[in-house]
């Protein structure tokens, strides 16, 4: 057993950087001294100008020049040559398709899935693709054939994330010796090298990404079938059918050549011929943020980790991680079950500046007229003011020998503030859990728009002022206007399927199938591009229908065209005719409505304008992996007569919910409701989280679907309706507090987690049994009494009369339940009476059961008073975490004979200290005894007593007693 | 016991470095700045940094030191090379080493002048280097005084018992080691010609290497930094009691 460990900390934070080399295509930034077309002959050092360039050497000399997204200064000219000599090597890559494995330049064996930009690389772009291997036996890769030289060395490198499996690059046995490969340890950062190959190299990038390199020399002038592929302790096995590996780029080159990552899209990137070049002044650079850029419209934003230490870290000799880290404590987010969401976890960070150079930073230091001043992050800040709210990443390792990756634990949060450099040369940083953007958002989101004209009490048609129409999904919406909510049908459109009652109408599938369903069809992919057809013959005017809007919702994969393509009489569906709606809008299990403007095409002019639109095609996916539904699609003319106009099928669609039908004035604001009608309880959480921009990826859907299905059920189902804008973090409190959960952010496992505050479920198990003897450090323990929180009696008032009434008016509530524990408010116990008032917005009619449920736990578990208690452990002791349940033995915590109990208890809170761990515990005393029913198909007791048994088989028990039956 | 040498004078610090090429994420420069977080990788082996003063210039070498390396690791070897017309023909191996470890390492050389200066590494795989130094030592005339510590450990951490006494654990973040070097009757030329030049040019801002012991004890190394000032009082004679308070981290 390890009696002394290391710790180390560190901290990746990103910062904005623009993915663009200055006055590098698209980037247009600097004042050109010339532009042409290079001629053939370039070298991996040279680049040959245009005929008609200078003739004068060393004219440009000092200059930079950029080919494409390449950069390099001229160190030497020849005027007669018309050679330029820079001072890098230029990148190339023989790969196509290098940051694509979802497309089919690149052959799968052996996978299962590809999915297309599930995460985001290294360098910040959502675009690293996740390859999950298949389940049968044998290799599982993607892989390029390429052509090879004898006697020439080439390396391929990829950036590559563990998503369960670890790497093995291969050159393939056609042109190298065998086993020209080696594998790749994405945990503990370490390689093996097949004996055909010459080196391979492993390094540490932030957000658990790595480099990894693999050089050989090839024996034979052929082809080769290089892979990147999926390894499990050989790089033949049998799958699992879901682990797989992050790729976010791929590299290939001459080992000999520049080793700078390019993306290689349909074609390879070789050297410099042919390609029209930029000749740029110097010295007068961006420093590749929003802020200094100098030609914003081309900034295309990136991130670059800085990846900072502890002091004194020994820190491998390949890493470049700054030792800043002065001090750093990590407080969890404190769990406050009485409350319903957690407090926001923080990590508070001293770190240290220093006036160091500007190499890292800067790319074009060495041109810079001036070396830089100041001092690091005086810089770094000066340059990057949007730091606040970009995810940061803080890991913690103890360390028993040296740097040892494995023993990082990483946690994930956004920067909540970042202050100084202060006269003593100290930053101070603090992290804050990402539910702190839901402390930010507003749901509903706050609408624009307005009336444009008066509504009588009568009307059907919410005349919207022009443009304002935009705003509201074209097919059903509940909108507020004063206290009246409206359930419009849909915006007013030319023509529109709405795919209900299993019709399909005549829609189809190309590259995919098309199933109906009762409200919507779903559209599976069979292909990389999947394809929507409308019937043909539509017959639609394009110059008066410009609009082509979609409701639809993803449910597999993330890869995405976003394309509607059309058909007239003078062609069919065609690349040469589409508009694209691009970035992806689509989030996972979540209804967008999609708007293409057909007046703005990205292929074909006015082409939409000018024809009468046959048919329609909508390319929605990318991948064969993406699954679609669509609830409708529909057209509406040009802004902004009908495109801004609300209708109702009858006057039975105003007043809902409960409010009254009411006129209203030209101007009066038309807030778009978000509604719920008998939903489970877990998908509002789940909603209310992604409305707050939590990516879908960091919040465990599962865990909530779970502890609903256990705990809650179809009792809990949420009717209500979100009528004006509130935090969103007030409303996930409520709502969480209301079912009998909690909601907190899991640094460690990077997600929005939910349980119902509840007993250990069978099967479920603690996590550690920890005794004053062995685990709890001395002096430490205090236990709190929290009599505060002490309630004699809980009422919940729910089922409002109106969705828009006072929230705060008990009036407006037409029911209520209440507990009362008449023997707490006895003089001889505690002698006073202590209600707690709950009035619900979420509760109704229909949950009469799940609120009496709830008022009768509330009341068993807040009768006595709870108790907190405080800690504190040795770092052995570090991997428990809030939310993990523990027994803990101390002598603090008796029955009234002084026999110590052991108690079990929910973690709620942890601090850490350096070289300790504060835990806050909270006893999960439920005032009653609780158990699950034994299932028939269980063993009997005694054998089995996780469970309550109600009786053998026969309905007696052995000595004739009947059995148990539930009150 | 022998004199306590200064190593932070550097040729690399002269000229722009030239390496023959430099993996992405690195660059040579970093080599010069005297951090051990900044590091250079080349691109492919063999490789080489280069710094060349000039025709007609020249500047003088009696050692090479290394700090944050792992050539052992990667099996390489390094070389320092001199050139008197920039490595255009000419080209003198001084010294060479294949590390038995990734330690720091100085190594002392006959003295020469000359007008270019090269490392030069080869091997298999590609290593890392973090600080290089080609350069002249600064040598103390005087003797540490009594009292000084060279292996003190000063661990930053804690130690942990239980409720009922047993020891349970113990966390350290770095060991570090604080002294102040005291060297007695220190001539005044001394403090004028070499000491007071040293201290504007490097010592007061830049960690420099301390090898307290060359004789005894070579591999004994640390990256000092000064905390404070440097203190020369007089005594009697035209001599001063040199002092400074320095810290370093044991790696």
């Amino acid at each position: 057993m390890t009696f002394e460990r290391r710790e180390i900390d560190v901290v990746e934070l990103d910062v904005d950087r623009c993915l663009n080399r200055y006055g590098a295509g698209p980037c247009t930034a600097g004042t050109d001294v010339a532009t042409g077309t290079s001629q053939a002959g370039a070298t991996d050092t040279t680049i040959v100008l245009a005929a008609g360039a200078s003739g004068v050497d060393d004219f440009y000399n000092g200059d930079a020049i950029t080919v494409a997204d390449r950069r390099a200064i001229i160190a030497d000219y020849d005027g007669t040559t018309k050679v330029a000599t820079v001072d890098r090597k230029w990148p190339v890559n023989n790969l196509t398709r290098s940051r694509q494995f979802d497309h089919a330049d690149w052959t799968r064996s052996g996978i299962a899935s590809v999915t297309a930009d599930a995460i985001a690389a290294p360098d910040g772009l959502l675009a690293a693709d996740l390859v999950v291997e298949d389940g049968a036996a044998g290799v599982h890769q993607v892989s390029q054939s390429l052509a090879y030289s004898s006697g020439q060395q080439y390396a391929l490198a990829a950036k590559v994330r563990s998503a369960g499996r670890d790497l093995v690059l291969d050159f393939g046995a056609g042109a190298f010796p065998a086993a020209a490969s080696a594998s790749f340890d994405l945990v503990n950062g370490t390689r093996a090298v097949g004996a055909g190959a010459d080196q391979a190299t492993i390094r540490k990038l932030c957000d658990g990404y790595w480099l990894c390199v693999l050089i050989a020399t090839a024996n034979a002038t052929a082809s080769s079938t290089t892979s990147l592929g999926l390894y499990n302790g050989a790089a033949s096995y049998a799958g699992d059918g879901q682990s797989g590996l992050y790729l976010a780029a791929a590299h290939h080159r001459k080992a000999d050549q520049s080793d700078d990552f390019i993306e290689a899209v349909a074609t390879a990137i070789g050297l410099p011929d042919g390609i029209a070049y930029r000749i740029v002044e110097v010295g007068g650079e961006c420093y590749h943020t929003f802020e200094t850029c100098q030609d914003k419209a081309n900034y295309l934003r990136g991130r670059q980790c800085w990846p900072f230490c502890t002091v004194g870290a020994p820190v491998p000799a390949e890493l470049q991680i700054r030792p800043y880290i002065r001090r750093a404590v990590p407080a969890s987010t404190d769990l406050a079950v009485e409350k319903g969401l957690a407090t926001r976890g923080k990590v508070t960070i001293d770190l240290l500046d220093e006036p160091s150079t500007d190499i890292e930073a800067d790319p074009y230091h060495a041109t810079r007229p001036i070396p830089a001043a100041g001092s690091f992050f005086g810089r770094l800040l000066a340059r990057s003011p949007n730091i606040v709210g970009r995810f940061a990443r803080f890991r913690r390792a103890h360390f028993v020998g040296g740097w040892a990756e494995a023993e990082f634990i990483d946690g994930l949060y956004v920067v909540d503030s970042i202050a100084g450099p202060d006269g003593t040369g100290q930053v101070d940083l603090v992290l804050k859990d990402p539910i702190k953007l839901a402390d930010r958002a507003k749901i509903p989101a706050p609408s624009s728009g307005q009336l444009a004209v008066a509504l009588s009490v009568a009307d059907t048609r919410l005349q919207l002022r022009p443009g304002d129409g935009l705003d509201y999904p074209y097919w059903t919406g509940t909108v507020r206007i004063g206290d009246e909510l409206i359930a419009y049908t849909n915006r007013e459109v030319v023509k529109g399927w709405n795919f209900n009652n299993d019709n399909l109408e005549s829609f189809q599938g190309f590259h995919a199938t098309l199933a109906a369903g009762e409200f919507f069809a779903e559209l599976t992919s069979t292909d990389v591009d999947p394809q929507l057809w409308s019937p043909n013959d539509i017959g639609l005017n394009g110059l008066r229908n410009r609009y082509v809007a979609a409701r639809i919702r993803r449910t597999a994969g993330t890869a995405w065209a976003g394309q509607c393509r059309y058909a007239t009489a003078a062609h069919g569906f065609s690349a040469s005719y589409y508009k694209a709606v691009t970035p992806d809008p689509t989030l996972a299990g979540q209804w967008v409505v999609v708007t293409w403007d057909m007046h703005d095409l990205d292929a074909g002019g006015t082409d939409w304008q000018n024809s009468i639109v046959r048919r329609l095609s909508l390319n929605l996916g990318a991948s064969v992996a993406d699954v679609f539904e669509v609830d409708w699609i529909a057209f509406d003319t040009p802004a902004p007569v009908s495109s801004d106009i609300l209708a109702l099928t009858d006057t039975t669609f105003r007043g809902q919910w409960g409010t009254t039908a009411a006129a209203g004035d030209a101007g009066d604001a038309v807030q778009l409701c978000t509604t719920y009608q008998n939903v489970p309880a877990w998908q509002v959480l789940q909603d209310l989280l992604l409305q707050s921009q939590i990516p879908a990826n960091n919040i465990n859907s599962a865990e909530l679907q779970a502890e609903d299905e256990t705990w809650l059920g179809e009792s809990f189902q949420i009717s209500a309706v979100l009528s004006e804008p509130e935090s969103a973090s007030k409303l996930i409190q409520e709502l969480a507090l209301q079912i009998g959960g909690f909601v907190w952010w899991d640094a460690v496992a990077q997600q929005v987690r939910f349980q119902v505050f509840s007993p250990l479920a069978v099967g479920e198990t603690i996590a550690a049994t920890l005794t004053a003897d062995g685990d709890v450090v001395e002096r430490s323990v205090r236990v709190r009494v929290r009599d505060e929180l002490r309630r004699t009696a809980v009422q919940i008032w729910y089922d409002r009369v109106s969705q828009t009434a006072d929230l705060g008016e008990l009036v407006n509530y037409r029911r209520y339940r209440v507990h009362v524990d008449a023997d707490a408010e006895n003089a001889n116990l505690y002698g006073d009476v202590r209600p707690e008032i709950i009035a619900s917005r979420w509760l109704s009619a229909q949950n009469d059961a799940a609120v009496a449920a709830q008022a009768y736990r509330r009341l068993a578990f807040y009768r006595k008073a709870p108790k907190n208690i405080d800690i504190r452990l040795d770092m052995k002791d570090r991997d428990l975490w809030v939310g993990d349940v523990i027994d803990l033995e101390i002598d603090q915590l008796t029955d009234a004979a002084g026999v110590p109990l052991v108690t079990r208890c929910l973690i709620i809170r942890r601090h850490d200290d350096p070289g300790r761990v504060n835990l806050t515990l909270l006893p999960m005393a439920f005032g009653i005894r609780v158990a699950f029913i034994a299932p028939d198909t269980g063993a009997a007791y005694p054998a089995d007593d996780e469970y309550v048994h109600i009786c053998p088989d026969s309905g007696f028990f052995a000595d004739g007693s009947p059995g148990y039956q539930p009150f | 016991m022998s004199l306590p040498r200064f190593l932070y004078d550097s040729r690399l610090a002269d000229a722009v470095p030239v390496a023959s090429g430099t993996a992405a994420g690195y660059d040579v420069e970093n080599l010069t700045d005297w951090r051990p977080a900044t590091k250079w990788q080349a691109d492919a082996l063999p490789a080489t940094v280069t710094v060349d003063l000039g025709a007609g210039n020249s500047a003088a070498v009696d050692y090479w030191a290394l700090w944050g390396h792992d050539l052992n690791l990667q099996a390489a070897t390094i070389e320092l090379r001199r050139s008197n017309d920039g490595f255009a023909g000419n080209d003198v191996l001084v010294d060479s080493v294949t590390p038995a470890d990734d330690q720091p390492f100085v190594r002392y050389v006959t003295p020469f002048t000359d007008r270019a200066f090269r490392l030069r590494i080869t091997g298999a795989t590609v290593p890392t280097l973090a600080i290089a130094a080609v350069g002249e030592y600064l040598e103390i005339p005087r003797g540490l005084r009594q009292g000084f510590d060279a292996t003190q450990r000063l661990p930053e951490g804690l130690f942990n018992r239980s409720v009922t006494g047993n020891p349970i654990g113990r966390t350290i973040k770095y060991e570090a080691w604080r002294q102040q070097l005291v060297f007695d009757a220190v001539s005044w030329s001394f403090i004028r010609t070499t000491w007071l030049p040293a201290w504007r040019a490097h010592l007061r801002s830049l960690p420099f290497v301390l090898q307290w012991d060359y004789l005894n004890y070579p591999a004994e190394l640390i990256l000092a930094n000064v905390v404070g000032g440097s203190e020369t009082p007089t005594r009697p004679g035209s001599f001063v009691t040199l002092s400074l308070d320095v810290e370093g981290l044991w790696p």
